[in-house]
């Protein structure tokens, strides 16, 4: 009786008959992916995942304009940096001597899009405010305890910083997609802590801050490299965005469900032409690029490539090299690159020849 | 979160006679033990007894204890028992959890304690937090991070070492001046 | 009270002091108030900064009421081993009238305590493990730093993989399959396992 009054309890916060706590909840999504988009902030934040951790700093400047510069700096190793700014994206090695160049692609989603796509997001997670799991007499303990979307010792992480937090659950409906905890400072929805969780709910990696500012102007200076790059070799991406469009001439036979085509674009002088190709698939939340490229290997290791919270699982098929990379586990990188397709032509077998 | 040797170390100076080494570990698990028991207990009275008897409870099983767990969620599960056992014999249904936990150290929930039922050193709990709290938020920033990957990560010194990439000997002072820079503002409010 | 002995309070907290400095700590904490009331304040502070202040307990009573209700029991029961009785007599040499003098054991050795009864032997050796290293991949790196600027969502994060070299150590990781045998399994035999709310 217990076990079924307490299932009717997560129900009713997860089911679109708890429809009102989960629109709060998802209230504090959109609110979070406005604060990381389009809000002043800076800090330091430290990177675990397996045995290892990073500490970076980040400096996220929005000018009266509306230009979005960041630059995020590695404290460790070699002190890489990236600074994106509406000239593109510069990645700063001074362990290779060399600058990588993306340059900007006037079609690149400026916004994080959770909220176009709410209703693919909620097929596919639920989410849960872990400050509304209580039970009917108002206590949390139990419930919260056995809740398995709302993380433990919570408590304690709820004056990080000296700030208020938030803590919302996210779960994944299924094993391709990762489940997340985020910790939401109360008063500007910034992610203080975030944990990504795996199909077992193993936390596999973590962000915390330790330093934040948000809100307060941060000078240009902070967002400019001050590395020295005069013996620097300067690599430019051969990639040149075309005009927006939805034809792809590639096609993913099957894909994990709840994920779909968000974005295309070619690489080349002419959009007829047989090109490279980079296709985002979303599921309302997490993001998979797919990366066609046609010739020799571009210099991808075949399989699967851990990168901590993200994978990408790369393919020969046919003449071409896939890559399919997102924040999402190593079984749904593998299914799209796998079944990637040209539309045109003969069609690929899975097995490469 | 202490790693395990820290309080086997203790635990074993315990097995080998040394009750103040108990003493030490009921300072550091105080708080927590009170708290947890506050969840079936309620009031704050109460509790502290009934965390007290889980506590001597412990000490008196303590021969039994082979370090097979860490201590915490062995004392955990004596004082969630002691705490049940109170409700039944004070003829309260007690709450009828069943929570079977690999780590209880990571589920504690703090209890909703209501104002009213606590007067009784609250308002020198709210001074004592604000104090802290103001004066972590005013420690320069090295000293910041360190103590906090210590107290709220729970990270050891040589962990801390790598990830603010300085020696061990550093993460020492760091955290030793940042607690005594927390110290001058919480000592006078508490001598 | 010296800064060296505060030092050593809070190395004994995190339990990382030295054995060779825990011995003199304990002492003085036998038989300086001044010591534990600051080692008590280094507790609290934690405490609070893990939101797990309990109010009531400020007046500092409940570890004393502990405390002395455990100072009548015997400890420990008939029938122990020797190497305990070693231990007691260690111990009763430093002074045992302090609440917290035992906080510098934290950091003694294991070496005067039975083994078997730590539960820690058998822990065995480290098993070194060597692999080759493949050429780090630049490719990677560019697809992390494409995808950022493509999903919003994932900005942060994926360059937070290009600066911290995510690729590199994802190169010694990898499962690389040989090309010919690259079969994808057939769509209707993979399952996504539903997870019910």
């Amino acid at each position: 009786m217990r076990q079924f009054w307490l299932m009717c309890f997560c129900l009713a916060i997860s089911h679109p008959g708890g429809l009102r706590a989960e629109d709060a909840s998802r209230g504090w999504m959109e609110r979070m992916a406005t604060a990381v988009d389009s809000s002043n902030y800076q800090g330091a934040y430290i990177r675990m995942h397996e045995d290892e951790m990073e500490t970076l700093e980040i400096f996220h400047r929005v000018d009266d304009s509306g230009e979005v510069t960041v630059r995020l700096v590695s404290l460790d190793g070699a002190g890489r940096e990236i600074v994106s700014d509406s000239e593109g994206v510069k990645c700063y090695m001074p362990d290779k001597k060399s600058v990588l160049v993306e340059r900007a692609d006037p079609n690149a989603p400026l916004r994080s899009h959770i909220g176009r796509f709410s209703g693919q997001f909620s097929s596919n997670y639920r989410v849960v405010d872990c400050d509304q799991c209580k039970s009917s007499d108002g206590r949390m303990g139990q419930d919260a305890e056995s809740c398995e979307r709302c993380m433990p010792g919570k408590n304690a992480e709820q004056r990080m910083l000296s700030m208020d937090t938030v803590m919302l659950a996210i779960t994944p409906v299924d094993d391709y997609r990762y489940g997340y905890r985020l910790w939401l400072d109360r008063a500007s929805a910034f992610p203080i802590k975030t944990q990504v969780l795996n199909e077992k709910g193993e936390v596999i990696e973590q962000v915390r801050f330790t330093r934040l500012i948000i809100g307060k102007t941060v000078a240009a200076s902070s967002v400019q490299s001050a590395i020295d790059t005069s013996d620097y070799e300067w690599v430019y991406s051969e990639q040149k965005h075309m005009p927006e469009t939805d034809t792809s001439r590639w096609r993913a036979a099957v894909l994990p469900p709840g994920f779909m085509l968000t974005r295309v674009s070619h690489d080349g002088d002419e959009p007829e032409a047989k090109s490279d190709e980079h296709l985002v698939f979303s599921d309302g939340m997490a993001s998979v690029s797919v990366f066609v490229e046609q010739g020799e290997n571009p210099g991808v290791k075949l399989g699967l490539s851990r990168l901590g919270g993200a994978n990408a699982y790369s393919a020969h098929k046919g003449g071409y090299y896939v890559t399919a990379m997102g924040e999402v586990p190593p079984a749904a990188v593998e299914m799209i690159a796998r079944h990637m397709e040209p539309l045109e032509g003969p069609q690929l077998p899975a097995t490469s020849e | 979160m202490a790693g395990r040797a820290d309080d086997w170390q203790l635990v074993q100076r315990v097995q080998g006679g040394d009750k103040t080494a108990f003493d030490v570990l009921v300072l550091k698990y105080q708080h927590k033990i009170v708290k947890l028991v506050m969840r079936y207990v309620q009031d704050p009275s109460e509790s502290q007894d009934v965390a007290q008897e889980a506590f001597i409870k412990a000490y008196k099983a303590l021969p039994n204890f082979r370090g097979e767990s860490a201590f915490y969620t062995w004392l955990y599960r004596i004082a969630i028992n002691t705490a049940k056992n109170y409700l039944v014999a004070r003829k309260r249904r007690p709450l009828d959890y069943d929570v079977d936990l690999q780590d209880p150290t990571q589920y504690e929930m703090q209890a909703r304690v209501s104002e009213v039922a606590t007067p009784e050193g609250h308002a020198l709990g709210e001074e004592v937090r604000e104090v802290v709290v103001e004066a972590v938020e005013k420690l320069p920033e090295d000293l910041r991070m360190a103590i906090i990957l210590r107290e709220i990560e729970g990270m050891s010194y040589e962990e801390i070492a790598q990830a603010m990439d300085c020696p061990v000997g550093t993460v020492r002072s760091r955290i030793f001046r940042a607690r005594e820079a927390i110290d001058s503002r919480l000592r006078p409010l508490l001598d | 009270m010296s800064d060296s002995v505060n030092k050593q309070l809070s190395s004994c907290l995190d339990g990382e002091l030295p054995l060779e400095e825990a011995a003199m700590l304990m002492k003085r904490l036998g038989r300086d108030s001044r010591s534990r009331a600051a080692l008590t304040r280094y507790i609290l502070m934690g405490e609070v900064m893990r939101d797990g202040l309990v109010p009531g307990l400020l007046n500092g009573n409940f570890a004393q009421r502990v405390s002395e209700e455990i100072s009548s029991e015997e400890f420990p029961p008939s029938g122990r081993s020797s190497w305990r009785g070693k231990v007691q007599k260690l111990v009763a040499g430093a002074g045992v009238a302090a609440a917290v003098a035992a906080v510098a054991l934290v950091s003694l050795q294991t070496a005067i305590v039975d083994p078997d009864q730590t539960g820690l032997s058998g822990q065995g050796n480290v098993e070194t493990i060597s692999y080759t290293v493949p050429e780090p991949p630049d490719r990677l790196n560019s697809y992390l730093v494409r995808h950022g600027t493509q999903a919003a969502m994932a900005r942060n994060s994926s360059w937070t993989r290009v600066v911290t070299d995510e690729a590199s150590d994802a190169a010694e990781r990898s499962q690389g399959v040989p090309e010919i045998d690259d079969v994808a399994p057939e769509p209707e035999a993979v399952n996504a396992k539903k997870v019910t709310p």
